[in-house]
């Protein structure tokens, strides 16, 4: 019996040396017939979020996986990709990104989009938040003697440093040259005749000897004016960006105030999941699932009062008393909850003849 | 009873059982790197410390791109050098970081191509200032009165000097300045010049840079230019060492000077001015190059995430660096505390086009003070076989690098001291240097004290012109004075309130680097070692001082 014993084990022990010989020398040998039962791999899906709404979204899949989510038993992983919205929209177009949902600043984007591929924006789109397109200024000597610094933008004699983001690249970049050209046409309808108007295109040219930089993204922008004061005296921007970057520039020393276009035009931040062949079931009721996240009142509060957004839920309400949310806090600061009459969303075949004169007067 | 063998056997398969429990055994027997992606980063030397620390942790971090370990390895290279060698393809690299995006546009323009990078982001910032002694720049009107470069000129012009404002006893104002092919606080300073030359503060042209209202005002500025120098370093070790008698001002980093003020601080302590007609931010860009890979580029990615988390940006701040993540307040050492203002900087000048970049450095040769060298080279027995043949190496290099219109000559000594090339523009002498050069031969003692005497005198008895120029003698010796009539100490306090500058660059293992220090002391310089390392390197550098 011993003996049978010990043949048994010497067995065994040769084997397991011959087993671990083989794994060491070629890796894995891959033979498991009773393979233990392992956790169900987790839906990914890829959200494409433009990059004023970067420092929420980011916060918000923090607090949205801590909701342990899953769709039929399957943990929910969400990668982000953040760019500027005509980037990420390029991206899409021309195949090399493909994202389960999409989150560019404005519903111009997703019209865009639309042209080029009708098919993957089937299902409608939801407003996660708002924001109106502002001017910042810093208060400084170049800055003193200006009252109204839109008019300052539109007066090509004014010295001001302006900067404006690239309207090819950035969503706030093109609302900006949409609200200055209905402006220069005394308009709040802009016909594709008015977009690529000569005279027009004379008055960017003029425009762009004022302006420092285009940069690719509003984002960057507006960092740049907190981090590098004295390049530009004044910026557009979105109103969630300048009410971060009065909290930045209270760490800075820097005197910043707000102001607000006599036409307005407000980005709204639109959440789809697209109807794209890479895109499954699951991944799509995860995405429904984050959407839904997201348009929650307590974050909707949080987008709010951290952030700087104006909310897309109506049960969530911007109060400029309370003291928690930046509204509040910088209330002071020439904030306006009431805009003035908003600029009629330009049709697409607008936008492109907008875009092009803007390349023939500045060169880009 | 198991037998010993078996027990033995047993154990080991109970260990590798153990073992591959752990995971990949593979990744474990080669320490689990042999598959990272490994990036370089090549970065200016005043992000060395920080870098080097920030290095170490993400490394520790093992982040990862598509289950790959990021491993990054940084390269400490001054901006001008870097872009140099990413020029020739001596130097490749994943992420260049000079000190300002100044280089990428140089970078552009020389090697004709704009693609040759694929992003630029800041890393962390720093504008130029004109660092001065605290006193004088009160007596200028700082902090309540704004300081500009025309005050410096009405300053650099005057005849009363300090006694301008009430302090004869400082006599007139002087200022240092760096060579703006290699440094970039000299290149952003220079254009600062232009462009206050000019009263603009964008839209500089190369026909503004070559104008003769430009010309003759960075001419003027630069009489007042006591050294020249090859870095910011050594003029920073200078002004602590000697204190407001060595310079009044020294254009440098914000970041310089508040190391300069936080670290060993001198007596006196150094503030900055924010030049009234406008700066330059140094945003000490991270350039990600076209050449990385895909993964590369992600990898890179990383890293610069990594670089602006609060954590790493609150380490460089502590250096000095302006953070470029915009969460991040300034706090000390960014205060008046350190000769800093935080709001100090108002007006920022425009960054000029490439080609408006490349006229700026290019000037600078032509607007630069012209100087008078003289080379004292020792020939003494004790410098015999290699020492004299990389004298005479190194004399062959620098003439190469020296303006004709400077006005060079040549003593030798041994037992005693002769000037064997007189004095004269390089241009009608540069022959009869060659030919000293060629016959130059070791023999006898060494009168190394009596050698400077001359050389004084030669310096001296030079007839004098309109202009201003740099005085200068470079010392090529090993050092071993053994025949002088004259001491050190005679030959200091000859040479004491000259004006001339003594360059000793030290021969041999054996060099009485004594002597040579006590001279680089009283003469305010350097000892440059003349026979290790590039010899054309170390000439080229040591062209720059004049």
């Amino acid at each position: 019996m011993l003996t049978i014993s010990r043949i048994v084990a010497a067995s065994y022990i040769f084997a397991t040396i011959v087993l671990a010989v083989i794994t060491v020398v070629y890796g894995p040998i891959g033979w498991a017939p009773l393979p233990l039962p392992t956790a169900a791999p987790p839906i990914r899906i890829d959200l494409a979020i433009s990059s004023e709404k970067e420092d929420w979204i980011r916060s918000a899949i923090e607090r949205f996986a801590l909701t342990n989510p899953t769709v039929n038993g399957r943990a929910i992983e969400v990668r982000v990709r953040i760019a500027g919205s005509r980037e990420l929209i390029e991206l899409i177009e021309r195949g090399s990104y493909q994202p389960t949902a999409v989150s560019p600043a404005s519903v111009l984007q997703l019209n865009e989009l639309r042209q080029w591929r009708p098919e993957f924006l089937t299902e409608p789109a939801q407003s996660l938040v708002l924001s109106p397109i502002v001017v910042l200024v810093r208060e400084s000597a170049a800055t003193d003697s200006v009252v109204d610094p839109w008019r300052a933008i539109q007066d090509n004699n004014l010295k001001v440093k302006i900067g404006i983001s690239a309207p090819t690249r950035s969503n706030g970049g093109l609302q900006t040259i949409l609200l200055l050209a209905a402006q220069y046409h005394r308009s709040d309808n802009l016909t594709r005749e008015q977009a690529r108007d000569p005279a027009l295109q004379d008055w960017l040219a003029n425009l762009d000897r004022r302006v420092v930089q285009w940069p690719a993204s509003t984002g960057m922008l507006t960092t740049d004016f907190i981090i590098r004061p004295g390049v530009y005296d004044i910026i557009t921007t979105y109103e969630n960006l300048a009410l971060q970057s009065f909290r930045q520039g209270e760490g800075r020393g820097l005197r910043i105030r707000i102001h607000y276009p006599p036409i307005t035009t407000v980005s709204d931040h639109p959440y789809t999941i697209l109807n794209a062949p890479w895109v499954d079931s699951a991944e799509r009721e995860a995405a429904r699932l984050l959407g839904n996240f997201l348009l929650s009142p307590d974050e909707q509060r949080i987008a709010m009062r951290q952030y700087g957004f104006r909310p897309a839920n109506p049960q969530v309400t911007v109060n400029l008393t309370d003291a928690e949310s930046l509204f509040g806090r910088y209330a002071d600061r020439g904030l306006q909850i009431d805009l003035a009459a908003q600029l009629a969303t330009p049709t697409p075949d607008v936008v492109t003849e907008l875009l092009n004169t803007w390349r023939s007067a500045t060169g880009q | 009873m198991l037998t010993r063998p078996f027990k033995l056997i047993t154990s080991l398969v109970l260990l590798i059982t153990l073992l591959s429990g752990c995971g990949d055994f593979g990744a474990l027997l080669s320490g689990g790197d042999a598959n990272a992606i490994t990036i370089s980063i090549a970065y200016s030397p005043e992000k060395d410390k920080w870098l080097t620390e920030q290095i170490a942790r993400f490394n520790e971090q093992r982040i990862t791109v598509n289950d790959r370990r990021v491993q990054v390895e940084g390269i400490n290279k001054s901006s001008g050098a870097a872009r140099t060698e990413i020029k020739k393809g001596t130097l490749q690299v994943t992420v260049w970081s000079p000190s300002a995006s100044t280089w990428l546009e140089v970078l552009k323009q020389e090697s004709g191509n704009q693609n040759i990078a694929i992003s630029n982001k800041p890393l962390v910032l720093t504008p130029v200032v004109i660092a001065m002694w605290k006193p004088m720049a009160e007596a200028m009107g700082w902090p309540n009165r704004p300081i500009g470069w025309k005050d410096i000129l009405d300053l650099t012009n005057d005849p009363q000097g300090w006694g301008r404002f009430g302090r004869p006893e400082w006599g007139r104002f002087s200022w240092g300045h760096t060579d703006p092919e290699i440094s970039t606080t000299a290149l952003s300073t220079l254009i600062a010049e232009f462009y206050a030359a000019t009263g603009k503060q964008d839209g500089l042209t190369v026909a503004d840079v070559q104008s003769e209202q430009a010309t003759r005002f960075i001419r003027e500025l630069g009489r007042s230019i006591k050294h020249y120098g090859y870095n910011t370093l050594v003029f920073s070790e200078n002004m602590k060492k000697f204190g407001m008698s060595y310079i009044s001002a020294f254009p440098m980093e914000e970041i310089t000077l508040i190391d300069f003020n936080k670290f060993d601080p001198p007596p006196t302590p150094l503030v900055a001015i924010y030049p009234a007609e406008g700066t330059f931010w140094h945003d000490n860009p991270f350039i990600i190059m076209a050449s990385a890979t895909a993964e590369e580029q992600e990898a890179a990615e990383r890293f610069y995430e990594f670089l602006l988390t609060e954590e790493s940006q609150r380490a460089a701040m502590s250096y000095g660096f302006r953070p470029a993540n915009p969460n991040v307040p300034l706090t000390d050492p960014i205060s008046p505390a350190f000769g800093a203002d935080p709001q100090g900087v108002q007006t920022v000048l425009e960054v000029p086009s490439a080609e408006v970049i490349v006229a700026v450095k290019n000037s600078w040769a032509l607007n630069r003070k012209r100087a008078d060298i003289l080379l004292v080279v020792d020939t003494s027995g004790s410098m015999e076989g290699d020492k004299l043949a990389m004298v005479k190496a190194g004399i062959e290099t620098f003439l190469m690098r020296i303006m004709p219109e400077d006005r060079v000559g040549m003593i030798t000594f041994d037992s005693t001291a002769r000037l064997v090339v007189p004095m004269a523009p390089l241009s009608d002498n540069r022959i009869d240097l060659q030919v000293a050069v060629q016959e130059m031969r070791a023999v006898g003692r060494t009168a190394l004290f009596d050698a400077l005497a001359l050389g004084k005198q030669t310096l001296d008895e030079l007839p004098p012109l309109e202009e201003d120029r740099i005085r200068a003698i470079v010392l090529l010796s090993d050092g071993a004075d053994n025949q002088s009539r004259l001491s050190l100490a005679e030959v200091r306090n000859l040479f004491e309130e000259s004006g001339i500058s003594i360059f000793p660059v030290a021969y041999g293992s054996d060099a009485d680097r004594q002597v040579l220090d006590a001279i680089a002391e009283f003469a305010r310089t350097i000892v440059v070692v003349g026979d290790t390392g590039d010899i054309a390197q170390i000439f080229e550098n040591l062209s720059r001082y004049f």
